[in-house]
């Protein structure tokens, strides 16, 4: 008889226990259930971390604390229980951020600081460490009992994924946005040079028309008027170029078509826009035979000598002579442009490059727009190359343009009898 | 009987640049029919076939390349493309399907009449014209039955491959050249994608007829699409 009570009271006590643990279990399942549930409800990290902080408080009776971490590594408290005490805000922080850079729990209950009166959790997601997780319990051996640290890291990883959940979505919507905007700005740039470009070369056309009729036709004041009108809208058509190709460049769409030049090609061509330009303005280049192909973009290239032999031909009286050589150093080649006119402003060499610079004093007759060395340095640097400018000791100014060429050309092969005819 | 003046189809969707060719043209003498529209054109194109047509690649309702095809399907008059800068892609796909030449945008009333000129002239040149083997402009003269090339009248001697692309250029004296087509021209069809050949090419046979090769006179680049040899105008 003894036995058999003693054998049920056991039996009960077993049983009992068992319950107890089943109704643990089903506490703690259910309050994470409740914890998936809320958090998969809002959207943005302060709601998320709020609706995390308030359901913590609540499985855990105690005051929480959450710290966010940037992508940086940084710590900021974004979630505080209202009676969460601020003494020694510093060294739980600096608690906190070890948490956050072990991924190992700390304070209260473990073994690191356990003097502390606060257990630290990181909030580990999939890709990285998103935050930290302190709670205050009002019961300081809460969590010596290893079944609570468990469920709260639980809930911390539960949390933590939410938080990813959220700054992914954040960041397709980022992306999205991005794409948005960019195809926004490049509507405008294209109805920028539709809108304004074509009524501008219209309007110069036109004005040139006009002068070229024959000379009875105008007055010599009407000729003056036609001929500012002709000035001024080209002068209006080339702004408008430039800036749509310093936003083109700055854009970072610019996807360089590389290809294996002769620099000899790409110096002409820039000559040939600018026969007319030059034609006061003797030119003598001056290119060494056996330069290497250089492997860059021609059309971009083209631009940088059209935009120095333009500003030289600007910047200079007319008779001034301009110069254009090359070498080859190690594995680098240099491209000077040089004139003898009146120089660069002393101490200009480098602001000339800033957008909107603009060389000379306000008044002379020679205006840019202040963007042609700027587009210059951005192709340079595009293709890994520099340019700088100086005055030449001898008078003048000169730029120097330089390119690197380090990969090996391809071979072309020659024909036949490439050796045997002389030229 | 003397024919009328040459008759210009332009097609161009801006009222402005429109104008503006009208007056050029009309200022020239020529007889000009203008098109708005990729169909307006081809139905005028297809009432009074045009000696020559001006057209942009930009056109609102159709692909220009479109009315580029539909018109080279039937029209043997020159085609000249107005286009702007940076796309070289469409220039290109332009003179693939049968454009003869064209002009950036913004270009001057000069570039645009001398273009048209040399178009028209092509056109109607005569059969003895084209037969003729010698082709001249300034101090460079290509014997094409001979197979000599002359610079001021002294004898230069050319590689068989720098004389294959001189003469193919000849051929096609004042007509724009893609890349595409030169290489296959004178390299054959393994090697159209290396323009590089070609500029070597083109920089060693500058050398031996240009008096200053970065300034040429003859051989002209048009960057970023091919090359073109000069004639005189």
């Amino acid at each position: 008889m003894l036995i058999i009570g003693l054998l049920i009271s056991g039996l009960t006590v077993r049983l009992r226990e068992q319950l107890r643990a089943a109704e643990q279990l089903g506490q703690r399942t259910a309050a994470l259930f409740h914890l998936t549930r809320q958090l998969s409800q809002v959207a943005g990290l302060d709601f998320l971390l709020s609706i995390a902080g308030k359901q913590l408080e609540q499985i855990f009776r105690g005051q929480v604390i959450i710290y966010y971490r940037q992508p940086s590594g940084e710590l900021e408290v974004r979630y505080r229980h209202k009676d969460f005490p601020w003494v020694q805000d510093e060294k739980l922080q600096s608690l906190a951020r070890w948490v956050a850079e072990r991924n190992q729990p700390a304070g209260l209950g473990t073994d690191i600081v356990p003097s502390a009166n606060v257990f630290l959790v990181p909030l580990v997601g999939s890709q990285r460490t998103v935050g930290v997780v302190g709670i205050l319990p009002a019961d300081s051996q809460q969590f010596a009992d290893p079944e609570q640290q468990q469920l709260l890291e639980t809930c911390a990883s539960l949390i933590a994924l939410a938080l990813e959940r959220d700054q992914s979505a954040l960041e397709a919507y980022e992306a999205q946005r991005q794409i948005e905007s960019e195809q926004i700005r490049n509507a405008l740039l294209n109805s920028l040079s539709h809108d304004l470009r074509t009524p501008l070369s219209a309007i110069s056309c036109a004005a040139l028309r006009l002068l070229e009729l024959p000379s009875p036709s105008f007055s010599e004041t009407q000729r003056e008027l036609l001929q500012t009108i002709a000035d001024e809208s080209t002068h209006l058509a080339r702004l408008v170029d430039k800036l749509l190709e310093m936003s083109r460049l700055v854009s970072g769409k610019v996807q360089l078509n590389l290809q294996w030049h002769v620099l000899e090609e790409i110096i002409g061509s820039a000559c040939q826009r600018l026969k007319s330009e030059l034609a006061q303005h003797p030119l003598h280049v001056e290119l060494p035979r056996g330069l290497p192909l250089l492997y860059v973009d021609g059309l971009l290239l083209e631009q940088v000598f059209f935009n120095l032999l333009e500003n030289a031909v600007r910047h200079t009286p007319p008779g001034s002579q301009i110069f254009l050589s090359a070498r080859q150093v190690n594995r680098h080649v240099e491209i000077r442009v040089a004139d003898n006119g009146p120089g660069l402003p002393a101490g200009a060499e480098t602001r000339i490059f800033e957008k909107f610079f603009r060389g000379g004093s306000p008044g002379q007759s020679h205006r840019g727009v202040g963007l042609g060395l700027a587009i210059c340095q951005t192709i340079l640097r595009l293709h890994g190359g520099e340019i700088y400018a100086r005055n030449r000791p001898e008078g003048g100014a000169e730029f120097v343009v330089r390119l690197p060429c380090e990969q090996q050309p391809p071979a072309v092969p020659l024909d036949e009898e490439a050796s045997s005819v002389p030229a | 009987m003397k024919s009328a003046e040459p008759l210009i189809l332009v097609v161009e969707d801006e009222r402005p640049i429109r104008r503006f060719l009208h007056l050029a043209l009309t200022g020239e003498g020529y007889r000009v029919l203008e098109a708005e529209t990729g169909e307006q054109a081809l139905r005028l194109a297809a009432q009074q076939p045009p000696d020559l047509v001006l057209l942009d690649l930009g056109l609102p309702d159709s692909d220009g390349q479109e009315v580029l095809r539909r018109l080279r399907e039937w029209l043997q008059a020159p085609i000249l493309i107005l286009s702007v800068r940076d796309q070289e892609q469409q220039k290109i796909a332009a003179l693939d399907s049968g454009a003869d030449d064209y002009l950036t945008k913004p270009f001057s009333t000069g570039e645009l009449l001398a273009r048209i000129r040399v178009a028209l002239r092509h056109a109607t040149r005569s059969a003895a014209e084209r037969e003729s083997s010698v082709f001249v402009c300034g101090n460079l003269k290509v014997d094409l039955a001979a197979r000599r090339v002359f610079v001021r009248n002294h004898e230069v001697h050319l590689t068989p491959l720098e004389y294959k692309l001189l003469a193919t250029l000849v051929r096609y004296a004042g007509k724009v050249l893609t890349h595409r087509f030169l290489l296959q021209q004178v390299w054959g069809p393994h090697h159209l994608e290396d323009t590089h050949y070609l500029r070597v090419f083109m920089a060693s046979l500058r050398r031996k007829l240009e008096e200053e090769p970065a300034r040429p006179r003859y051989l002209l680049t048009e960057p970023g699409v091919g090359y073109r040899l000069a004639v005189e105008s």
